[in-house]
């Protein structure tokens, strides 16, 4: 017992399931205190934050703050020595790198468990009425979908930025490591919560609980709002952390302008993630407490407004689509001039195009309300800003193409999947500008060209990108290659698939089909276009089985490699052992050149600085 | 690592990390005071609800002279003055309290809605309701310092605990400079 | 040294002045229909009377030991 308890994980779950039920038993002892019966809702509210808290006392998140708090020291985290081995994924490590890599599992089990609720729903819509769900089954599959792959790109981009950050800027650690541990084990026991709500009733508005109906939706709704409220704080907390490590821990001699793009884009990104979420939280909450108190916001009928809840929540939601790509899109300008043996193209102007977007992309969220019956005047404005956009996103794509251009290209596997990268969010770019126009987007709203424009852009601006990171960066996390020709069967699986699965949502959705519904007619003929999805559908998932196959296998028998496997510039590869050591650069080094020199002569970018005697 | 030179200029790194830490921190909470300002705009417009014109001053002035005292115990520490910096961050803990009595002890009470009672009972309430709850965390952060204090903890060179929780307080008053003339003065009856 | 400590104290006093002041005004403003956008001038007033010299705002923006 003793043995299995030292998993940090475990005595989470535990105190979470003993928060969970102390929440329902508070609740219902001060019900019946003031003379009321047990009323399900506010006790599962309770329990369902308390639980949260619990995983994190489980776990032991709060005991350095409650030392301090009682006036005692705690050790630096860089003198905490860890016991190396498995064991330290499954408890509260404050190493940057184990972090990064529990945020990537979280990722990768979170995109599997929302993947497969889409396969499940995807089968239903191959033939007319309804075959084996229910309709509220088929609508909570729809929102669980979209929120839980949502929470995972959030891990995602967590997991590349958290393990890569430090790394690139010649860093020791984030600047919080407890803040940053604190930050993934809140996102643990917040995912639970969110599963939760298949069992606690389901909801039926979709990903983004618009009032009344989530006013009115089971109690699934709730879970769904405190998990959301939770994984927030988690993305802000990290965000928080990034910035200042980005800001004030950067190896000596890296000015801003020698950054690595990927820290731009990650600074640009946690600019947005540490100030929208608030709204969705704030939103959330609202229409939570609307439910419990009958505050009456959003509900037309006792004097509320529905339009303000779209207002504040595409407040957050714009801006988190470019949270969800801008990461992406720096991995890869990050790793272009690796395959392409080339310095990148413009570098200052790609870089300053991340903060470009982050900016812009504040000031476009009414153009998700075009048909909402906002204020008719909003309607232009929103229309010029949303087009602006393109031009930033432009840059990047100029430069892209241009620093590809006559390069010796190396098609090895993370290059195959940048390539992908670019192609496909491209595709979602251009579905982009109709949307955005006024006149197209009254017809095209609500419909699967939507569905299909945005798997397009997370899909080029996330999900490609992120196994082009896998591939990459694994040798330094494991020591080891992933294995190359089950990479490649993963790219032309993957790739084919999905812009199939894209550009067939895209069609019927240009032909009327509604999206978010269980059914349609059979007269408007959508049945072999769907079979066509779904079957594309399941390609991307066998190929995503494929890659968890080789992410696990290779971890035992993958070529072992031991130096710069892909003539990286990188600090993280060019000073470091593979796989890293446990604590960054026990040498100090100095940054003395530009990141992306290839193939310049002479170039020099980061060298180690002479021992000093003592310290 | 060990000369104290070394272990002070580690400990202005961290305090400068700290403190662009904490700023962040509060930029990103002021964009839930920001949404329920934007609420009660959007929904009330330029009603104001029913209140206690009289009530709301005080607490009003009893929030801005905490927010004094907040300063003074901070600079009192810088002086190495721990009694002044004690009592200072005694004082404000007290007025702090105040606050919470006044607002939610007093001014909950005596609102002449609740909180299901259409969308002015919503948003007062949803408004006082958070910023409260923020006060309560303050003087919960003032209490843990003004314990620590009391142990001998801090020190002219080295009170970023103090300098936190004085931050925060002080973030909790700009917070309530908003939301006052926002609830009780701006708009019509 | 100790001068300059002297008048941060001195300075907290006549800040706090400030801001008491400038309450009375928007009290006065409020009660007396005054338009809103006085109103909201004299809160960003008060607000950054607090940012600049009770929050000592600046105080990020100097780099010290950065590396
Ligand atoms: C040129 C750039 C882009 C433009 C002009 C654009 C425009 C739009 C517009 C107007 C809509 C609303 C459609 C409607 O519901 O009527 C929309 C939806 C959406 N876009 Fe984009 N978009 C662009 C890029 C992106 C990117 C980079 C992402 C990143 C992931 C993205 C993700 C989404 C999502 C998730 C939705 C659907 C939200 C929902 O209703 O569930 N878009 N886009
Ligand atoms: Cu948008």
């Amino acid at each position: 017992m003793k043995g299995i308890l030292s998993y940090g994980i475990l005595r989470g779950l535990i105190g979470q399931i003993v928060g969970w039920a102390a929440g329902i038993g508070l609740v219902t002892g001060i019900r019946a205190l003031m003379g009321l019966a047990y009323k399900a809702e506010p006790a599962w509210v309770v329990g369902a934050a308390l639980g949260i808290i619990g995983f994190l006392i489980g776990i032991g998140a709060f005991r350095d703050w409650f030392a301090w708090a009682k006036g005692e020291e705690t050790p630096d985290p860089e003198e905490i020595h860890e016991e190396p081995g498995v064991k330290r994924y499954f408890g509260y490590s404050l190493d940057h790198k184990v972090i990064g890599v529990q945020y990537a599992f979280l990722s990768l089990f979170l995109l599997v468990v929302g993947g497969s609720f889409a396969l499940i729903f995807r089968v239903e819509l191959v033939q007319t009425g309804m075959q084996w769900v229910t309709l509220n089954f088929f609508n909570t599959l729809i929102g669980m979908h979209g929120m839980t792959l949502i929470v995972s790109i959030l891990m995602g981009i967590s997991a590349m930025s958290n393990y890569a950050v430090p790394l690139l800027i010649g860093a020791k650690d984030m600047a919080f490591p407890r803040l940053n541990a604190f930050s993934f084990w809140l996102a643990v026991p917040a995912s639970l919560v969110l599963v939760s709500a298949i069992f606690t009733g389901g909801f039926d508005t979709g990903w983004t609980g618009y009032p009344p109906l989530s006013i009115r939706a089971p109690m699934g709704m709730q879970m769904f709002f405190v998990a959301v409220f939770f994984a927030g704080w988690s993305s802000i907390l990290g965000a928080l952390n990034l910035i200042v490590t980005i800001l004030r821990m950067r190896a000596p001699g890296m000015k801003m302008f020698r950054m690595p793009i990927f820290a731009w884009a990650t600074l640009a990104t946690s600019i947005i993630a540490l100030t929208a979420t608030q709204l969705i939280g704030t939103s959330f909450q609202m229409v939570s407490f609307e439910r419990l108190f009958g505050m009456s916001f959003f509900d037309a009928t006792k004097g509320g407004n529905p339009i303000l809840f779209q207002h504040l929540f595409w407040f957050y939601s714009h801006p988190a689509v470019y949270i969800f790509v801008l990461p992406g899109l720096g991995i890869i300008s990050e790793l272009l001039p690796v395959f392409v043996r080339k310095p990148l193209f413009g570098y200052k102007w790609v870089a300053m195009s991340s903060l470009g977007i982050a900016l812009v992309g504040f000031l476009v969220w009414a153009h998700h309300m075009f048909t909402s019956g906002m204020e008719e005047y909003l309607r232009v404005p929103f229309m010029y800003s949303t087009l602006l956009v393109a031009v930033p996103t432009g840059i990047k794509f100029f430069s892209w193409v241009a620093t590809m251009w006559m390069g010796r290209i190396r098609f090895q596997v993370p290059m195959l999947f940048i390539i992908g990268a670019i192609i496909v969010f491209l595709m979602g770019g251009l579905s982009g500008p109709p949307l955005g126009t006024v006149s197209t987007n009254l017809h095209m709203h609500d419909s699967y060209f939507v569905v299909g424009h945005f798997h397009a852009t997370m899909f080029g601006g996330f999900i490609f990108p992120l196994f082009a990171a896998i591939y990459y960066w694994y040798p330094k996390v494991t020591g080891r290659k992933m294995n190359d020709l089950l990479g490649k069967i993963h790219f032309y699986m993957l790739t084919p698939g999905f812009l199939i699965m894209s550009f067939g949502q895209m069609q019927i959705g240009l032909l009327g089909m509604r999206r978010r519904i269980a059914d349609y007619d059979p007269a408007q003929g959508f049945e072999t276009a769907h079979l066509i999805i779904t079957i594309a559908g399941f390609m991307v998932a066998l190929s995503v089985l494929i890659f968890l196959i080789n992410l696990f296998v290779s971890a035992k028998r993958g070529e072992v490699v031991t130096e710069n496997v892909w003539q990286s510039r990188s600090p993280e590869w060019t000073v470091l052992p593979t796989p890293a050591p446990m604590h960054n650069y026990p040498q100090p080094i100095r940054v003395v050149g530009d990141p992306y020199d290839y193939g310049l002569k002479g170039a020099r970018y980061v060298e180690i600085l002479p021992q000093q005697a003592g310290d | 690592m060990s000369t104290p030179e070394a272990a002070l200029t580690t400990y202005k790194q961290k305090l400068a990390n700290n403190r662009l830490g904490l700023w962040l921190f509060l930029l990103s909470d002021s964009f839930v005071f920001a949404a329920l300002l934007v609420t009660r705009f959007y929904l009330l417009g330029d009603k104001r609800p029913h209140l206690e014109q009289e009530l709301g001053l005080i607490v009003t002035s009893v929030l801005l002279i905490s927010s004094f005292f907040a300063n003074r115990a901070e600079v009192q520490i810088s002086k190495g003055n721990r009694k002044g910096f004690l009592s200072s961050i005694f004082i404000t803990m007290l007025l702090g309290i105040t606050f919470l009595v006044g607002v939610v002890g007093f001014e909950w009470r005596l609102a002449p809605f609740g909180p299901a009672d259409g969308p002015e009972g919503a948003v007062f309430f949803m408004m006082t309701g958070m910023h409260a709850f923020h006060v309560l965390t303050g003087v919960i952060f003032l209490f843990i310092v003004y314990r620590n204090g009391l142990k001998g903890h801090y020190s002219p060179e080295k009170h970023w605990g103090v300098e936190a929780a004085v931050n925060y307080w002080h973030f909790v008053d700009v917070v309530w400079i908003f939301f006052y003339p926002a609830l009780y003065l701006i708009g019509t009856l | 040294m100790q001068s300059a400590k002297l008048d941060e104290l001195k300075r907290g006093v006549l800040v706090f002045l400030g801001l008491a002041v400038l309450t009375v005004i928007e009290y006065y403003l409020g009660t007396h229909e005054a338009a809103a956008i006085f109103l909201w001038i004299v809160a960003l007033l008060k607000a950054g009377l607090v940012l600049v010299y009770f929050m000592h705002i600046g105080r990020v923006f100097r780099s010290e030991g950065e590396h």
